[in-house]
């Protein structure tokens, strides 16, 4: 997992939380390391994971919603570091229509070894997209996050519902997503 | 509970090794991006260098074709040239036979097959110059030409072609032309060309040539009131094979070599040929030449006339040619003129009949099976006894410097004009 992903839950942990719950997520999730996180480096998911229930349990907070607001904060972090994506797109739908297809592509450019999640986009009709997440990761809520994230960067709150397509694992998520 | 500068101590710490390892990571990164940029700098070299590798490789394959292209046309030429050569030669005497025995019908048709002749004649000619001057084996022949001559034979040429569509001729002389070392051949026929191709262009018009000479060099200025050029059609006037259009060639006819031909002559003897025209108001070529130092500003000396005296027993001429018809041909032009003719079929019957009849002349053929003339003419040089016979180089070769230079007392080109032999024999046996 990309290190941006670290760097960044650390931060949100640091704004929302404090940065002696940043020490104590830490601390609980018994890393091999010290949590020394820079973004340009790669780190196993198994981490990331061991945070998030650390925090869950240090917060008393269900890790699902933790998940679902570090969605939403790294929409905004991913606007700021990578404005490059953002240039002449008006529309939420248009910008998560084109994750997999545009924003993924580049990503691999610069990261070969990525690991990234799948979002196969149908846009249905021009204010409603089915955007369908696939990983073994996962980590649908954070999509979910995200993607509540754009719609508030657009400035047009998007009504989204999600359905299991995978029996409750959560591996295949399909999100319907429409605008107003 | 944790005390907070413990847990300051250890979000430096973090920070500090986060940093320590991205500096680590990016150090790594610049290495790789480097190293890639090596490689990918080392394919480029290899790459360009394969593909200049390529490009000479085709570059000398094209130089080759184009040299193969020349040697073919010359070698073409040569082989149109010869059976040119007895239709021209043998139609020219026919003629006189028939108008000798007043059969005008028969003059007319042969006269037919003259014209056709000399016309494709004149395409072959075109053909072999440029594919000369394109190889690079146009060579200059300079000698002293008496320029005011030359004009007065250029215009006595292309006169009837003028007024062939009833246009006016104006020449226009600015004092005296004088005398000057050039090339003869190819200023003669650049006037020619020019002025053929201003009444080729005009039809109820006006042709006029002026010719003057000042301290900076010769100046021959053809306009016409034709129909002038665009400015597209002006800038491909010096191509070769390009007429303005398409549809001239048919109108008008040509190879479309003429002026081609005439701006590489006036190149090699460094001058050049300028163009003024405009759809309409008619065409200006005007040729510029630049006079050498040894040019003399002398009057010309009177050349003279070809005579028409009565035929006499004037001596042994030796033919050397090894193509029957030519030889018959050179043989009736000498008899007509007076001479006794004795003929060789190649190269070594010509050296042995020299020795032992000692002719008064020879007309030596250059390019002969086994012995060719270029030997035969060393060959009589090297031996006292047949050295101070006057050799007429006679050949479809334009090489009369190579000629003069190893011995030759004269050239003539083939197919051989009647006039222009008899001339050479009587400048050099009287």
């Amino acid at each position: 997992m990309k290190g941006v992903v670290f760097t960044e839950f650390l931060e949100m942990v640091e704004d929302r939380f404090s940065l002696t719950m940043v020490d104590e997520v830490i601390e609980r999730a018994a890393l091999s390391h010290g949590g020394q996180y820079t973004a340009v480096g790669t780190y196993p998911p198994e981490e990331m994971l061991a945070l998030l229930s650390a925090l869950a349990e240090i917060s008393r907070s269900p890790a699902p919603a933790l998940l679902h607001m570090f969605g939403e904060h790294l929409f905004g972090r991913f606007v700021v570091g990578y404005p490059a994506f953002f240039a002449g797109v008006t529309d939420p739908l248009d910008f998560l229509e084109k994750v997999d297809s545009y924003i993924h592509v580049e990503v691999r450019k610069l990261y070969p070894d990525a690991e990234l999640p799948r979002f196969d986009a149908e846009r249905t009709s021009p204010k409603e997209l089915k955007l369908t997440y696939q990983s073994p990761r996962r980590l649908s809520d954070l999509a979910f996050g995200l993607i509540v994230g754009c719609g508030k960067h657009f400035g047009a709150p998007l009504d989204v519902s999600r359905e299991d397509l995978s029996g409750g694992s959560g591996e295949i998520v399909r999100f319907t997503i429409t605008r107003p | 509970m944790t005390n907070p500068e413990e847990v300051y101590k250890r979000a430096l710490e973090r920070e500090r090794l986060a940093r320590k390892e991205a500096e680590r990571l990016l150090e790594q990164k610049s290495r790789e991006l480097y190293d890639f940029h090596e490689s990918q700098k080392r394919e480029l070299e290899r790459l360009v260098d394969e593909r200049t590798r390529e490009l000479s490789v085709a570059r000398d394959q094209a130089i080759e074709a184009s040299r193969a292209k020349s040697q073919f046309l010359a070698k073409m030429s040569h082989e149109l040239r010869t059976p040119l050569n007895a239709i021209l030669g043998y139609s020219e005497m026919l003629e006189e036979d028939a108008k000798d025995a007043g059969r005008a019908r028969d003059v007319d048709d042969l006269r037919k097959i003259q014209v056709a002749g000399k016309h494709l004649l004149s395409l072959i000619n075109d053909v072999l110059d440029l594919s000369k001057i394109e190889a690079g084996q146009m060579a200059l022949y300079l000698e002293e030409v008496d320029l005011d001559a030359l004009v007065r034979e250029v215009v006595a040429t292309v006169r009837p072609i003028v007024e062939k569509n009833r246009n006016a001729f104006d020449v226009q002389l600015t004092g005296e032309l004088g005398v000057a070392r050039t090339d003869v051949t190819k200023v003669r026929q650049t006037l020619f060309n020019l002025l053929s191709n201003a009444a080729k262009f005009t039809e109820g018009g006006t042709v006029s040539l002026q010719a003057s000479r000042d301290r900076l060099g010769l100046r021959f200025s053809v306009r016409d009131t034709g129909i002038g050029m665009t400015e597209e059609q002006k800038a491909q006037l010096f191509q070769p094979f390009r007429q303005a259009e398409p549809s001239t060639a048919r109108r008008y006819g040509g190879t479309g070599l003429g002026l081609a031909i005439s701006q590489r002559f006036a190149e090699l003897l460094g001058g050049a040929i300028e163009v003024k025209t405009a759809p309409g108001a008619g065409s200006t070529f005007t040729l510029h030449l630049p006079l050498s130092e040894a040019a003399s500003e002398a009057p010309a000396p009177q050349r003279g006339a070809s005579g028409s005296e009565a035929p006499s027993h004037r001596g042994l001429v030796l033919i050397i040619d090894d193509d029957e018809a030519a030889r018959e041909l050179l043989g009736r032009i000498l008899a007509d003129e007076g001479y006794a003719v004795a003929f060789a079929r190649d190269g070594q019957q010509g050296i042995e009949l020299a020795r032992s009849l000692k002719p008064r002349a020879i007309t030596l053929d250059v390019v002969m099976p086994k012995v060719d003339g270029w030997s035969v003419l060393s060959s009589l040089k090297a031996e006292p006894e047949v050295s101070a016979i006057p050799v007429i180089v006679v050949s479809v070769l334009g090489e009369r410097s190579l000629a003069m230079s190893v011995g030759a007392c004269d050239y003539v080109t083939k197919p051989v004009d009647r006039a222009d032999l008899a001339r050479v024999l009587r400048t050099h046996l009287e």
